[in-house]
């Protein structure tokens, strides 16, 4: 999911740069004071998921987990990837400075969406498990296309290239869905004020 | 309920292994080297896996003008004449492959790189008696070890020019797997330390800003 640099054209970059700044602005503003640490532990989460590689078939697939970052943490994703894919960048080589923006965007932007699409779910016992799997493989698929697009504006084709940035990540949005569910369930069972806030009560949950 | 979730993602997995897909790395590897009359190379991803049907550009580093454009085969390699006004201007060379999903390689070749193996390739040995010579010296310091092999006198019919191309084709069958174990070696992935870092930085970083919304929060 890592564009890397020499690809994409200046506008492109640009522009990812612009609504990253923008993103994080907002996810900085929106972050009160308790919440902190829940950002830095899935900063570091996603940090680390980019290196979890599950070998399947002739290759393998690394996770991203922008999903789960979506749900639990909304605007607030935006700092908490950019913080991350910058350490990637500086220790790692994935992706580059130049690219950071563009990154960042567009895996921080399908992690909001999955939050306001998703979350509202969340709070029903009924859909928790079906939405936990929605967000992890919506995220990914939407990453995808944000990254096709921007190599599409950049140069190359949009349907081909999506088509093969979509295939290749089929396996990690099944894998994403499954781990999204597990955390949401497992989360709203022990520590539901991740969740839904302080004010919920366990027991009802 | 859960053991049964379980099953089900565990039979999941086991049949995606089995479908063919291609999957993607961080990052693209380029190697590539002059070899006689062309430059060879390979691309691989940063797993390891050999990247195939890549496109690859060859390019003037300066000017970026692309000198010439092939693919990758079936086991990741390619391989392409030097391009002739490379070798006429010495131009420092620039392989790019890119992958077309957003992953791309580069490979830096100076002149020296491919000028060795193209110049005995257009130019005509003419310092015959020179390196005969030097035969002769390498022959009589070490008389041991080659015996048999090396008779350059009693063999008029291998000239200067075959032996040195003999010499390079060995040279370069034996020297390739070096060259891939350097070119792995200057990209390790991340380590331990690597990853510990990471985290640690993050964790600061929190701890930062929530040090000053904390200052901000007993302020108000």
């Amino acid at each position: 999911m890592h564009i890397s640099e020499g690809v994409l054209s200046a506008p492109v970059l640009l522009s990812g740069g612009v609504l990253t700044f923008a993103g994080t602005a907002i996810g900085l503003k929106k972050l009160d004071y308790d919440r902190i640490m829940s950002v830095a532990i899935l900063a570091s989460t996603f940090f680390v998921a980019s290196l979890i590689h599950v070998p399947l078939g002739p290759g393998s697939v690394h996770l991203i987990l922008n999903g789960l970052l979506g749900v639990l943490l909304g605007w607030a994703s935006f700092p908490a990837i950019l913080t991350a894919l910058l350490l990637q960048a500086v220790f790692f080589q994935f992706g580059g400075i130049v690219v950071l923006g563009v990154n960042t965007f567009n895996m921080a932007a399908p992690a909001v969406i999955c939050y306001y699409l998703v979350r509202p779910f969340l709070k029903e016992k009924k859909y928790r498990a079906v939405a936990g799997f929605a967000a992890g493989a919506l995220s990914v698929f939407m990453a995808g296309i944000f990254m096709a697009l921007s190599l599409a504006l950049s140069d190359s084709g949009f349907f081909s290239t999506a088509k093969m940035v979509v295939v290749a990540h089929v396996p990690v949005m099944i894998i994403e869905g499954f781990i999204t569910m597990f955390t949401v369930t497992f989360l709203a069972r022990v520590k539901p004020e991740i969740l839904f806030g302080k004010d919920s009560d366990p027991v009802s949950q | 309920m859960l053991k049964r979730i379980l099953i089900t993602s565990v039979l999941l997995f086991s049949g995606l292994s089995f479908l063919p897909f291609s999957a993607h790395a961080h990052k693209i590897l380029v190697f590539a080297y002059g070899d006689g009359p062309s430059i060879t190379g390979e691309v691989t991803f940063s797993s390891g896996r050999k990247a195939r049907e890549v496109e690859i550009t060859v390019m003037d580093e300066a000017t970026k003008k692309v000198l010439a454009t092939t693919k990758t085969n079936d086991k990741g390699e390619f391989k392409f004449p030097i391009p002739k006004e490379a070798v006429r201007k010495k131009m420092n060379l620039l392989v790019v492959a890119n992958v077309g999903d957003g992953h791309r390689g580069e490979w830096h070749m100076t002149p020296q790189d491919y000028m060795d193996s193209a110049d005995h390739v257009a130019t005509t040995g003419s310092d015959a008696p020179a390196s005969t010579e030097l035969l002769h010296e390498d022959s009589a310091a070490s008389p041991a070890a080659s015996a048999p092999a090396p008779q350059p006198s009693v063999a008029p019919a291998v000239t200067e020019k075959q032996i040195e191309q003999i010499v390079e084709r060995v040279m370069d069958r034996k020297l390739t797997p070096v060259k891939h174990l350097l070119a792995q070696a200057c990209e390790p992935g991340p380590s331990v330390s690597d990853i510990l870092g990471g985290i640690g930085y993050i964790i600061g970083l929190g701890g930062i800003v929530a040090y000053f919304k904390g200052q901000k929060k007993s302020a108000s």
